[in-house]
């Protein structure tokens, strides 16, 4: 072997550990900014929803051999519990309607129309979210607020949670439509995509005894096709959880209040990590910025946890398929 | 001979191309009836037009009269029509579940029913095919673990559980063994007696030993029709090649 070809060997080996070692290096690099907020706060931080930064004109208190602001305590359950919900919301309106779209594409397009519909689909994925959060503050929040959400209250009220108070028309409702808007693209084209893989035989198969369009669809999303329909609503739900802007405009920004109803304000982890950022950057003891961090690292975790997760029910959805099935 | 279906100038276009250029043909009840004819002429779109599985192909154009039992199949609802039609494929196609869930899929799609009535109708179904025995401690195996001339005669009793009237197989042992073959051959003489089945093949031999009435088509038109398989008065010189070298 000569000399350039050892090089180029040795080089893309290298090149091969670049992206676990870019995964380690964040980690690294968040886990060391956020020590001294996870040895301040301990458990608190997961228990308490209050974020309070304390009083920065008075001298720092030296607290668990950390020096921070007194009254400073770093609660995020508001934000955990805002992002949850808002993340659940939308899948839960996203997936139905994501499963239909396709549905219908794969179904009743011809195909000379069923790429381009599905071109436009995927480019729906591609506007930025700052739109998004633009269309639901002019033209999403009076909507819910004069008209939705009152009726929702007057006529769903025996639902829990649906009886409350409604204020603004920012919270959980808003953000939990915006991010079903922004991942129902993700989800529909996975869904397509992967309905079209079906094999032909298998499909004709169906079709040959009876099967409606409707239960074609069916048995294809939770056979078939049981891996990427996974995959698709887990891929749609990693989006959710981190998306930031969108959520920041039409979240409501609370803050130290927890939910009570659906049309609470809600402040999700990565809506807070931007809105605070500036403050803790300015603060002396660095604890607020390290706070931050460990929200910051907690959602990484979260994210990882469910694509993780999302790879091992899609890969034992699969094997399942071979074992036995009912419809 | 009762005639169960008629087809009359049956025309199959796929955007420009022709495939099935004014067809005609009958279907006899109770009888196997073949279609014999060189690969790409047209005997499977056939088949797939008197399902209504072109329905599914939109880019596929369906032109002509064709009647089921007295009624234009177009006013047929199609997923109606293919219970009464059955289809087989040429490669068997189980689907990805267990021996009995395969057979009793199609009778669940249609109806409620209950255990004890399911468990008679699969047993019902697979006796029909000859499988029961094979297969009765192991229903709740996967349909794969089947050899191919098994998992054939799995797909006919999945057909046959939902009592078609007609049975269309598309070149069924295509892909067999030949003892398989033997086997499902040996299998379509005795279905006549309740089911009509039509048999699309290239396979004369085959036609010889099940056919009872035998039709030839090429470049999608049926050039003969014969009881039996044998074909006199043949004109085109392409059509008599062609023969020529299935005799062969």
């Amino acid at each position: 072997m000569d000399t350039k070809n050892k090089f180029f060997n040795f080089f893309t080996f290298l090149m091969s550990l670049v992206p676990a070692l870019v995964l380690i290096t964040i980690l690294a690099f968040v886990l060391f900014y956020a020590w001294p907020s996870i040895v301040f706060n301990g458990t608190t931080f997961f228990t308490s929803y209050i974020w309070n930064v304390g009083i920065s004109s008075r001298p720092p208190v030296l607290v668990r051999g950390f020096l921070v602001p007194p009254n400073a305590s770093f609660g995020a359950l508001l934000f955990i519990e805002s992002t949850l919900i808002s993340s659940a919301l939308a899948i839960l309106i996203a997936f139905p309607v994501s499963f239909l779209v396709s549905l219908g594409v794969e179904m009743y397009l011809p195909a000379r129309a069923k790429r381009p519909l599905v071109s436009l689909i995927e480019l729906f994925a591609g506007i930025p979210s700052v739109v998004y959060g633009l269309w639901g503050i002019v033209v999403l929040e009076p909507l819910l607020l004069n008209t939705i959400e009152p009726w929702m209250r007057s006529n769903m009220y025996f639902i829990p949670g649906f009886s409350g108070e409604v204020l603004t028309g920012s919270g959980i409702i808003a953000s939990g439509l915006i991010l079903s808007l922004m991942i129902a693209p993700i989800i529909t084209s996975v869904m397509v995509n992967s309905f079209d893989s079906a094999p032909k035989e298998i499909k004709q198969g169906l079709v040959s005894l009876g099967a409606t369009k409707w239960e074609l669809g069916k048995y294809l999303a939770t056979n078939y096709s049981r891996s990427s329909t996974y995959g698709g609503a887990l891929l749609g739900l990693g989006r959710a959880l981190g998306e930031t802007m969108a959520v920041l405009m039409v979240g409501g920004g609370i803050v130290n209040v927890l939910p009570s109803s659906i049309y609470s304000g809600i402040n999700t982890m990565a809506a807070a990590i931007v809105a605070y950022l500036d403050s803790a950057i300015g603060q002396g003891t660095g604890i607020n910025l390290s706070a931050l961090a460990e929200l910051s690292l907690f959602l990484m975790v979260i994210s990882l946890a469910v694509n993780l997760l999302g790879r091992r029910i899609a890969g034992r959805g699969a094997l399942r398929g071979v074992e036995n099935d009912k419809l | 001979m009762e005639k169960i279906i008629e087809i009359r100038d049956l025309k199959v276009n796929a955007g420009k191309k022709e495939i099935i250029n004014g067809l005609d043909i009958d279907i006899y009840a109770n009888r196997v009836n073949t279609i014999v004819g060189p690969s790409g002429g047209g005997k499977s779109t056939l088949l797939r037009c008197l399902n209504r599985l072109t329905d599914l192909e939109p880019g596929i154009r369906v032109n002509g009269n064709v009647t089921f039992q007295g009624k234009n199949l177009m006013d047929y609802d199609d997923v109606e029509l293919r219970r009464e039609i059955g289809m087989v494929f040429q490669r068997p196609n189980p689907f990805p579940m267990s021996i009995y869930d395969n057979v009793a899929f199609g009778l669940k799609l249609q109806a409620k029913v209950s255990k004890s009535v399911m468990d008679m109708m699969v047993q019902n179904a697979l006796e029909e095919v000859g499988l029961y025995d094979e297969v009765r401690d192991n229903l709740k195996r996967h349909a794969n673990t089947l050899s191919g001339g098994q998992q054939q005669r799995l797909c006919i009793a999945r057909a046959l559980i939902l009592r078609p009237k007609v049975l269309m197989m598309d070149e069924p042992t295509s892909s067999l063994d030949p003892v398989s073959k033997g086997r499902i051959e040996d299998l379509i003489k005795g279905l006549k007696e309740k089911y009509t089945v039509i048999l699309v093949t290239h396979d004369m031999s085959q036609a010889r030993k099940v056919s009872d009435y035998t039709n030839l088509i090429y470049n999608g038109k049926i050039v003969a029709s014969s009881e039996g398989t044998e074909f006199t008065d043949i004109e085109d010189q392409d059509v008599k090649d062609y023969l020529g070298e299935l005799a062969e």
